[in-house]
């Protein structure tokens, strides 16, 4: 009966964007962990996560980014997220990823960012 | 010294140069690195080429599942080789500080377990193991395949082994103290945002939200805050006394199959009770789930509905059982949200009202404009007129239409009040202006708008209704009555006759025949046309005004002017209603031949 979390993968010269769509919950989280590891492979260390489509996580899904964000830090890239509902950002703000994450308004501004930080 | 001897002492010099250095690299990688399997994987590289082997493993022990695990690996073919180690076990390997060959175990326990895995440790190319302790216990392991090339292990690099496990020891047990500390301040960081949810929840009570979007936030935050993978919030349909699903979490929210097939799930409503599942049989419980936990929306007027949620995930991805703790919060959630809810219903509600009333008023207006916008001036008769409806509109309605220097007088009583009263009164006006155009004789005319009304109409809908055309300079009317409660004509001397010639009540039947009736008018005769508002008011005793009352009232006024008889007629009704509401639409027309 539950729906998997859909995950669209763009893929930018400087970044990588995933637009999830759905509850980031374990299973939710895992894919999104599993794309993110496979960009890493192919060389990207910056990406941004688009959550315009997702209203829901739990604290799973919350402790499986931080493992994100940790690999991320690791090979000195950057986690970046985008399209949070105030649901979401506020649980961010109190759960300590954006200590280590970057939060952002839209894509643009989020890109705009990791491009001067590449460049 | 020979020469001999001091080769050998300038290649173990450079050899524990090299050691040392590597020792002192070795140290640097595992204070720097914030993760440990990518420090282990260097770790384990520098072990490798200072003692010159080409098999090695770094694995650490999971207290919580009891395994040993491998951390890192080179020249190890299979990755997922485990080792289940008992409390008992890993008490032997914590009382052993020394490399040691695994076909030579220091204690009895350790042999056992040698022998029983020995097949692994063959796929891990063991020929040394160094347990990895601390204070505390056993850790994990290093294993080490024998030397490049079949070279013996020196003391050396048994020292180099040792000194190694004692650094990796402690940067294993420091990567747990800070994992630890991290999931506890995960922990702490999830309680304040537990108190945060519950506090925003609390303003929302007093903010306010459309339901169906409060409802959706309010599932987010309990789904969120429990880890359940489902969750849906069902609300009560106070009307129809039945659960309505308002918000769903992977759980298809237009499906209220699962909700009224479950009586259980109504019984919270009346018991007001958590209900909470861990072992239940899927095939009899909603939505199919083992693991439920549903708490109901306790508002302070009642119960507004009920908040469930399912299948409790792990980080392992196994099914947990709800908690007592998660029963507390989802209560205390509960009752906030069930606040909440009622507020946004309330306010829903008084919006809806302010609207429909907004709506009455617009159709009040329109209906007002329905009416003669002033009373005809015949010459030779005095006229007053007036219609009070008993809520903001009504079925009641009367006209005046001016033709050929005749005038056409109609009155009418839809049946029923309200809306549905006003929209046919708007029919019969369009109608019978339309009709009024055509040179018609009264019973066609009223035949053909009892037509119109018939096809316009319900079927429990009619309006009775009298139309009369009253011919000033001869002083004569006609009249048609359909089905309507008999004007009165009163002579001066005092004798009251009714007009009652016509037929059927527009709109019961679709073809209907009407006949008419003549009258010659004479100075001082009234002619009174009224609905059943006027002769059926109600005091505060339910006792009624009566045709009596109003006939005699009448007699009683007879030598006054129009406007003076239809005012004692409406100061009489108000005196003997006193406080009682008006119950039905009013109507009161007085014409009267000048003296």
């Amino acid at each position: 009966m539950t729906q998997e979390l859909k995950v669209a993968v763009k893929k930018e010269p400087n970044y990588a964007v995933l637009r999830t769509d759905g509850y980031i919950n374990n299973p939710g989280g895992e894919k999104v962990a599993r794309e993110c590891y496979k960009l890493m492979e192919d060389g990207y260390k910056h990406f941004v996560l688009d959550f315009s489509k997702s209203k829901v996580i739990n604290s799973i899904g919350i402790s499986i980014l931080i493992e994100i964000i940790e690999k991320v830090l690791e090979i000195d890239g950057s986690l970046n997220f985008t399209g949070l509902t105030s649901t979401i950002a506020k649980t961010f703000k109190i759960m300590g990823l954006t200590q280590y994450a970057n939060v952002y308004d839209s894509l643009s501004d989020a890109a705009t960012a990791i491009d001067s930080r590449v460049e | 010294m020979s020469k001999d001897d001091y080769s050998a002492a300038v290649i173990l010099k450079e050899k524990l140069l090299y050691s040392i250095r590597s020792l002192t690299e070795i140290g640097e990688e595992l204070s720097a690195a914030e993760q440990f399997e990518s420090s282990s994987r260097a770790v384990l590289h520098l072990l490798m080429g200072t003692i010159v082997i080409s098999k090695a493993a770094i694995m650490v022990f999971d207290e919580d599942a009891n395994k040993l695990r491998i951390s890192a690996s080179r020249g190890i073919e299979d990755q997922e080789i485990t080792f289940r180690i008992s409390r008992k076990l890993a008490a032997a390997f914590h009382s052993v500080k020394e490399p040691f060959p695994v076909t030579e175990p220091p204690n009895g326990r350790l042999r056992e377990f040698f022998e029983e895995h020995k097949q692994d440790i063959e796929k891990l190319h063991s020929h040394l193991w160094v347990p990895l302790n601390v204070k505390g216990g056993f850790i994990g392991a290093i294993s080490v395949s024998k030397k490049f090339m079949g070279g013996e292990y020196e003391e050396v690099d048994l020292e180099l082994l040792s000194i190694i496990a004692q650094q990796l020891s402690i940067a294993i047990n420091t990567y747990r103290l800070i994992r630890n500390l991290k999931a506890a301040n995960f922990q702490l960081n999830r309680k304040l945002l537990e108190l945060e949810i519950l506090y925003d929840l609390g303003i929302a009570i007093g903010t306010l939200m459309e339901v169906g979007e409060l409802s959706e936030q309010i599932l987010i935050n309990a789904v969120g805050l429990t880890d359940a993978s489902t969750g849906m919030l069902a609300l009560k349909d106070e009307k129809e006394n039945r659960l309505v699903m308002a918000a769903g979490i992977n759980m298809p929210v237009d499906d209220l199959s699962e909700i009224e097939g479950h009586e259980e799930l109504h019984g919270l409503l009346e018991t007001g009770e958590p209900w909470l599942e861990n072992n239940a049989d899927p095939g009899t419980m909603p939505f199919g789930f083992s693991k439920l936990l549903i708490v109901p929306l306790q508002g302070q007027h009642g119960i507004q509905g009920l908040i469930g949620l399912a299948d409790k995930e792990s980080r392992s991805g196994e099914l947990l059982d709800f908690t007592e703790e998660d029963q507390r919060l989802l209560s205390n959630f509960g009752s906030q949200a069930g606040v909440s809810i009622e507020n946004a219903k309330f306010y829903a509600e008084s919006v809806e009202k302010e609207r429909l009333e907004r709506e009455l008023q617009v159709a009040a207006s329109i209906q007002r404009n329905l009416l003669p916008d002033s009373l005809p001036e015949i010459s030779g008769f005095q006229m007053a007129a007036t219609t009070l409806p008993s809520r903001a509109v009504g079925g009641d309605h009367y006209d005046f239409i001016r033709r050929d220097g005749e005038y056409l007088i109609a009155i009418a009583d839809v049946s029923g009040k309200g809306i549905p009263a006003a929209l046919l009164v708007s029919t019969l006006h369009a109608t019978f202006h339309a009709l009024a155009e055509g040179e018609w004789q009264l019973p066609e005319m009223v035949s053909k708008i009892s037509r119109s009304i018939y096809a316009s109409s319900l079927s429990n809908k009619f309006i009775t209704f009298v139309l009369v055309r009253l011919n000033p300079e001869q002083k004569t009317f006609h009249s048609v009555n359909a089905g309507h409660n008999y004007p009165l004509l009163i002579s001066k001397e005092g004798e009251i006759s009714t007009l009652c010639k016509g037929g059927m009540a527009l709109g019961l039947l679709p073809g209907c025949e009407y006949q008419e009736e003549e009258i010659s008018l004479s100075p001082g005769d009234i002619l009174v046309f009224y609905t059943d508002g006027v002769t059926e008011s109600f005091d505060l005793e339910e006792e009624e005004f009566s045709e009596e009352r109003f006939r005699n009232l009448l007699l009683e006024n007879r030598h006054r002017s129009a406007q003076e008889i239809f005012d004692a007629v409406l100061e009489d009704i108000k005196v003997f209603v006193g406080e009682a509401p008006q119950h039905d639409d009013l109507t009161l027309i007085v014409i009267k031949v000048a003296e």
